[in-house]
């Protein structure tokens, strides 16, 4: 692969960076995670345990329903997932729900609250499921949300794929037709006017400073702190260049942090997206983030030319041209390129930090993924490689 | 010693493959899902064990190599001490014999490099240190890409050496 070369303003004094700027409530799930920790290994709980669990809390909200058929969900790297029915006095929209709760750790640490105020926030903006309920571990032992089911597969049912849809192949006809609508879903995510959204466990970076991005650098270096396993020269290479380079973000907006192939349904007989999922790591940021995020290969595949097909469904460029044309904005290559390397960043710490102690732990519901999604840090040390190139090669 | 470890696990896989597996309620999409990645990573292993010692020989002997070709430290106190301590953790490690913690012992050393002369070093001496630690750090993630290329994760898989062929070609 070529190496990258991209002029990067002039290097920030490091005495002058704030490296223990994290939102308030990251900094203390993360701590809170590690009080958790103590209670050793993790049994994943069954669906008649759920099933109770729901008995109760339906009972404790008033709502006069009961829950059925509980069965555990496949797929999906980091919550445990339920699905169920719902009989009695409930809405249509939640006679079938999909309970998303926290394992004791995981790859991510993430809040369902923050998660539920999201999906509220943008309900009327993209296809998201409907909010029952969010509870932050006092009904069932641990944070959960429930949510209205929304049909759909997040995968071509003609692919093979790894976790989370990884490696998944879209076929020709879908891809054109799901493309559009995954750029208008982003730019649509990132014209939500976030400060009347009931965003109230999210901060706001200062416009016209280097926060937004500073932010990420610290939440992900501070999880490495308190996750850290083994070394990795390389990773502290880019910790080192991420601080060094620090972009301005002139208009924060709010980001969905994870968007890609795998965590949005669609349905493949009318070709429509049905849902936006997977908001967990949702935050309010620069625009480029998001961008840059969809642009890591790991999500795509390469076209026979050699170019990056995002989502197996469109190639970069035709991707930034629609998302401007969209938007009005215009992709700086400087931030986009700093963005991609904290992408990078970002990716490895979760599969080479918290992942691994997680599976080393038993915390979590599915340690063995946990152990083989180590793996993906040698992947993607291959494209931090060749983002990083033009500067230290 | 008889049997070795491949052939033990080769049978564990096999039994869990055609008996164990095929038992499990199959609409438990998680138990199914795990089983999968279970039956994969023990193959991996499998694959793995016999190279085992002598990729983590390779690897540390690289790391070794980059410690010892570092320059020789300039800036500010935090930049000479962890330069001091790059060469403690090397000759530490060599004397440990243990390939795969000296690898880490001195990696963490890098580490603490990196970030010292981000802090206080002197720019030359970061350039170059910083250009020394990234060749490294190409070399051990072409390996670590070689090493788990069969998991399916990597970006260019075609471009990645087979592992075994890497690691003999590194000794011939």
């Amino acid at each position: 692969m070529a190496s990258m070369t991209v002029a990067h303003p002039a290097r920030q004094d490091a005495a002058a960076i704030d490296r223990t700027a994290i939102e308030p409530r990251l900094l203390w799930l993360l701590q809170d995670k590690h009080e958790r920790r103590k209670a050793g290994i993790y049994i994943p709980k069954t669906a008649d345990e759920i099933a109770a669990g729901l008995t109760g809390l339906f009972a404790q909200l008033g709502i006069a329903a009961s829950a059925h058929n509980v069965k555990r969900m496949g797929g999906g790297a980091s919550k445990e997932q339920f699905v169920f029915d719902v009989t009695g006095d409930i809405p249509p929209q939640f006679r079938r729900c999909v309970l998303r709760m926290d394992p004791r750790e995981g790859i991510i640490e993430t809040c369902r609250r923050r998660e539920g105020q999201i999906l509220r926030a943008v309900y009327d903006t993209v296809p998201v499921p409907p909010v029952l309920c969010v509870d932050d571990g006092g009904a069932m032992g641990q944070p959960f949300m429930i949510t209205g089911f929304v049909g759909g597969v997040a995968k071509p049912s003609v692919s093979a794929s790894g976790p989370s849809g990884l490696g998944a192949v879209m076929p020709a006809p879908l891809a054109k037709a799901l493309t559009p609508q995954f750029i208008q879903h982003l730019a649509s995510v990132h014209a939500v006017d976030h400060a009347s959204a009931g965003l109230d466990d999210y901060e706001v970076p200062r416009p016209g400073t280097t926060d937004a991005a500073l932010w990420q650098v610290n939440y992900w270096t501070k999880v490495r702190e308190m996750d850290g396993t083994d070394s990795l020269p390389l990773l502290t290479l880019a910790e080192t260049w991420l601080y060094d380079n620090l972009p301005i973000c002139d208009d924060p907006v709010l980001l969905h942090g994870d968007h890609r192939l795998g965590n949005f349904l669609f349905d493949e007989e009318s070709m429509q997206i049905t849902a936006v999922l997977d908001w967990e790591l949702a935050h309010i940021g620069d625009f480029h983030e998001d961008i840059a995020y969809s642009f890591e290969p790991l999500f795509g595949q390469r076209g026979g030319d050699g170019r990056l097909i995002v989502g197996s469904m469109v190639p970069t460029d035709e991707f930034v041209a629609q998302y401007a044309a969209l938007t009005g904005r215009v992709i700086d290559p400087v931030k986009l390129h700093w963005y991609q390397v904290l992408t990078s960043y970002k990716l490895i710490m979760m599969n080479h930090t918290s992942s691994i102690i997680a599976a080393r732990d038993g915390t979590n519901h599915q340690n063995a993924l946990l152990a083989w999604l180590a793996a993906v840090t040698a992947g993607l040390s291959a494209t931090m490689v060749e983002l990083l190139a033009g500067d230290f090669a | 010693m008889t049997p070795n470890p491949v052939i033990r696990l080769t049978g564990v896989v096999q039994t869990l493959e055609h008996v164990v597996f095929p038992a499990v309620d199959q609409s438990n999409s998680l138990a199914v899902e795990q089983c999968g990645l279970v039956l994969a990573q023990l193959k991996m292993l499998i694959g793995h064990l016999p190279w085992i010692g002598a990729y983590h020989q390779l690897c540390f002997d690289d790391v070794a190599a980059t410690a010892e070709a570092l320059p020789a430290g300039a800036g500010g106190p935090a930049t000479m001490g962890a330069a001091a301590a790059v060469a403690e953790a090397l000759a530490a490690a060599r004397a440990q014999g243990d390939p795969l913690a000296g690898f880490h012992q001195i990696g963490t050393a890098i580490d603490d490099l990196l970030r010292a002369v981000a802090q206080d070093g002197g720019a030359e001496y970061r350039r170059s240190a910083e250009r020394t630690i990234f060749a490294f750090s190409q070399r051990q993630s072409l390996r670590s890409r070689s090493w788990f290329r069969e998991a399916g994760f990597d970006p260019a898989p075609s471009s990645v050496p087979d592992y075994a062929e890497m690691i003999a070609g590194a000794s011939a």
